[in-house]
């Protein structure tokens, strides 16, 4: 099985490793990513420029933890525009990081089978 | 800690989900595991749990990974609780902020369960090394207590052994400066029971504890033959003979004895492998007598020589004596205090009464300059003294033996070549140490005992004139003399008696001296001009103070001298 938005070995081997905690361990890296992304879209409008480099910077470790490589390039480039430029040039929306976030979702559910 | 299960290990991680896989793969390698979501929580964790290893997101909330860290290394003291970074940062600037924070090593994102267990396996190794190492240190520290402890309790024993003697005597300086509890030198001095004193400075092999071992026989032999009345060179004998016996190959002690004899002004002096021994007279020449001699413990007792030098030391007069540890003493300069130095500085030195004080200073500057101090450094200086005539109080004894021998009669006789060897002084006050009282007077005893038989073999026997001491020269002749005829010695006797009786105040003691010489007109030993005897015919006067009478018979070849004594307790 592959997919466009996780690396197939590095899943695999969560899901080894996990065995039956794996749909829980899906369940809450969904709602803490969820979280994330909501507290970083209000710090973003209330320009808290550290913050926000927290989050981005936390969810784009734990997406590569779990193989998810194109979510988590898509979170470095946005961390190195707010540390380089500013926040301001950050979209406020988040719109490229929430589509691929729910694509991710998608896959991780059916994975997970929840 | 050998189980892997009692590893304990601290995960500091804001990221549930990655928290989640971390917590899994550290618990899956057997070790118990304990949760902080940011670095206040970390430090909090820490206190609470002590756990061994710390696991540390670096960027989190409230506070970062990078102060948690400081703060916690600060708390771990001498202990080693090594932190791993967790981290996706990868720019070389945010790893060495890493490591300055205290960081130990890094983790970075994705994890990897092989990594992971091998970075906590080598960090484990060291924990445990780091406990050993600490737990092998305090293991040491309590044994150098232990040890240091028990060198206290025997040094109290070897002080009680090995005493200073009379180095508080007012003519004597010294400074000792051991190394550890022990010092390697071993410095005695003890007045002789018949005038004078006598000063044994040792330098054993070594310092601390196995050089120490060796000064206690010799301190022993030391006060225990000068209280008999023994020369100094019978004292070398037994002493060499003893350290030959005890010391290992290799072991022996570099030594130097003095005879220091008030009331003729002169000293007599061995010296056995230490520094040239120096003296300044009173005209600010430096005379010094080096080593002629093995050291002491070195020769068997048939090739051992206590030959030992003769020289005039005037009153004022000052000689010094030191272990080599003196060479590594600097002076102001920083340059080590050389014996030629010390010999130059000692020449140049007008005010003799500044020689030891800056030596003193020497020793300061020299400890200061070098905490580890090299050597032990010992120094003496004596001052020649006018003769200190009767040794002053007599101690009370305790006379709770009840059983000594009080009323009796001994008599000795030696003939040629024993008068010539055997030195009977000691034989006789061992005898006259029988009577429990009369060892409160046991200085008199000697002092009467070696005049009446010195007086018998010069002068009765040998036909010595001892007007010829008078002259500078005339000692050297009188002892060449002396010696020349000792060994031409044939059909000559020495008769010694002892006859001692209580009485209800203490008791009487006769002595009586008969010699087989010619005789002698008693009147020409300067009986009635006391202050002409000042050198040479000191003996007579000396005894007439002491002892209640002294008459010389016939031709001069018999004297009797009656000591009385008094109980000193009954006095009071």
């Amino acid at each position: 099985m592959t997919f466009k938005q996780l690396e197939t070995a590095q899943i695999e081997e969560l899901q080894l490793m996990l065995e039956d905690e794996f749909p829980e361990f899906v369940r809450t890296f969904i709602s803490h990513s969820d979280n994330l992304i909501s507290l970083m879209k209000e710090q973003l409008s209330a320009q808290d420029n550290d913050a926000f480099i927290i989050g981005i910077h936390s969810l784009k470790g734990s997406c590569r933890n779990i193989g998810a490589e194109l979510l988590a390039n898509s979170c470095l480039e946005v961390e190195l525009l707010a540390r380089k430029e500013s926040i301001l040039s950050v979209d406020p929306e988040l719109l490229t990081i929430c589509q691929e976030f729910t694509e991710l979702k998608e896959t991780l559910s059916k994975l997970a089978r929840i | 800690m050998s189980e892997s299960q009692q590893l304990k290990i601290l995960i500091t991680e804001d990221n549930i989900a990655d928290c989640l896989i971390i917590n899994k793969l550290v618990k899956d390698q057997g070790y118990r595991t304990v949760i902080a979501h940011n670095g206040l929580e970390s430090i909090e964790s820490y206190k609470k749990e002590k756990p061994d290893i710390i696991l540390m997101d670096a960027l989190m909330p409230q506070m970062d990974g990078f102060e948690a860290a400081k703060r916690i290394k600060l708390l771990v003291g001498e202990d080693f609780v090594p932190i791993i970074f967790l981290t996706s940062l990868s720019d070389d600037i945010s790893l060495v902020s890493c490591l300055e924070a205290g960081g130990d090593d890094f983790l970075s994102k994705p994890y990897n369960s092989i990594v992971i267990a091998a970075k906590i396996n080598a960090f484990k190794r060291m924990v445990v090394l780091h406990r050993t190492v600490q737990e092998q240190r305090d293991e040491i520290t309590r044994r150098n207590e232990y040890l240091l402890q028990e060198q206290k309790i025997a040094k109290r024993v070897f002080d009680n052994v090995a005493h200073l003697g009379c180095l508080g005597a007012p003519n004597i300086k010294h400074l000792l400066s051991p190394m550890s509890v022990f010092n390697g030198d071993v410095l005695l001095a003890s007045k002789k029971p018949s005038g004078g004193m006598i000063v044994f400075l040792g330098d054993f092999t070594g310092h601390g504890l196995p050089a120490a071992i060796g000064a206690m026989p010799v301190a022993e032999i030391f006060y225990g033959m000068v209280a008999k009345g023994f020369g100094v060179e019978t004292i070398l004998e037994e002493i060499n003979k003893k350290l030959h016996i005890i010391l290992p190959v290799g072991f022996f002690c570099c030594a130097c004895i003095i005879d220091m004899d008030y009331s003729w002004q002169r000293i007599k002096l061995w010296n056995g492998g230490l520094m040239d021994v120096l003296l300044k007279d009173n005209e600010g020449q430096v005379l010094s007598y080096p080593s002629s001699h093995l050291p002491l413990g070195i020769l068997s007792p048939d090739k051992f020589s206590s030959e030992c030098v003769n020289s005039d030391m005037k009153v004022g007069e000052r000689i010094y004596l030191f272990s080599d540890g003196i060479v590594d003493l600097q002076d102001k300069q920083g340059n080590e205090f050389e014996l030629d130095g010390f010999a130059g500085f000692l020449f140049e030195n007008k005010n003799p009464d500044e020689i030891f004080e800056h030596v003193i200073d020497q020793d300061k500057l020299s400890g200061e300059a070098n905490a580890e101090s090299n050597d032990d450094v010992t120094f003496v200086e004596i001052t020649m003294v006018a003769d200190d005539v009767i040794a002053g109080k007599h101690e009370l004894v305790e006379s709770s033996e009840q059983h000594g021998a009080r009323d009796w009669v001994m008599s000795f006789e030696m003939f040629d070549h024993t008068i010539r060897d055997f030195n009977p002084i000691p034989l006789m006050l061992h005898v006259t140490m029988e009577v429990p009282e009369l060892r409160a007077f046991n200085n008199d005893v000697c002092m009467i005992l070696s005049e009446l038989i010195t007086n018998g073999v010069d002068h009765g026997i040998l036909g010595l004139d001892s007007n010829l001491k008078i002259t500078a020269n005339g000692f050297q002749e009188y002892y060449n003399l002396r010696n020349a005829r000792l060994n031409q010695l044939s059909g000559e006797s020495l008769h010694i008696s002892l006859r001692h009786k209580p009485n209800k105040f203490g008791g009487v003691l006769i002595i009586r001296v008969v010699d087989t010489g010619s005789g002698f007109d008693v009147r020409k030993l300067n009986v009635g001009f006391p202050e002409m005897s000042q050198l040479s015919g000191r003996g007579i006067p000396l005894l007439r103070t002491l002892c209640e009478s002294v008459v010389y018979e016939g031709s001069g070849n018999t004297v009797e001298a009656v000591f009385r004594w008094k109980n000193t307790q009954d006095d009071t």
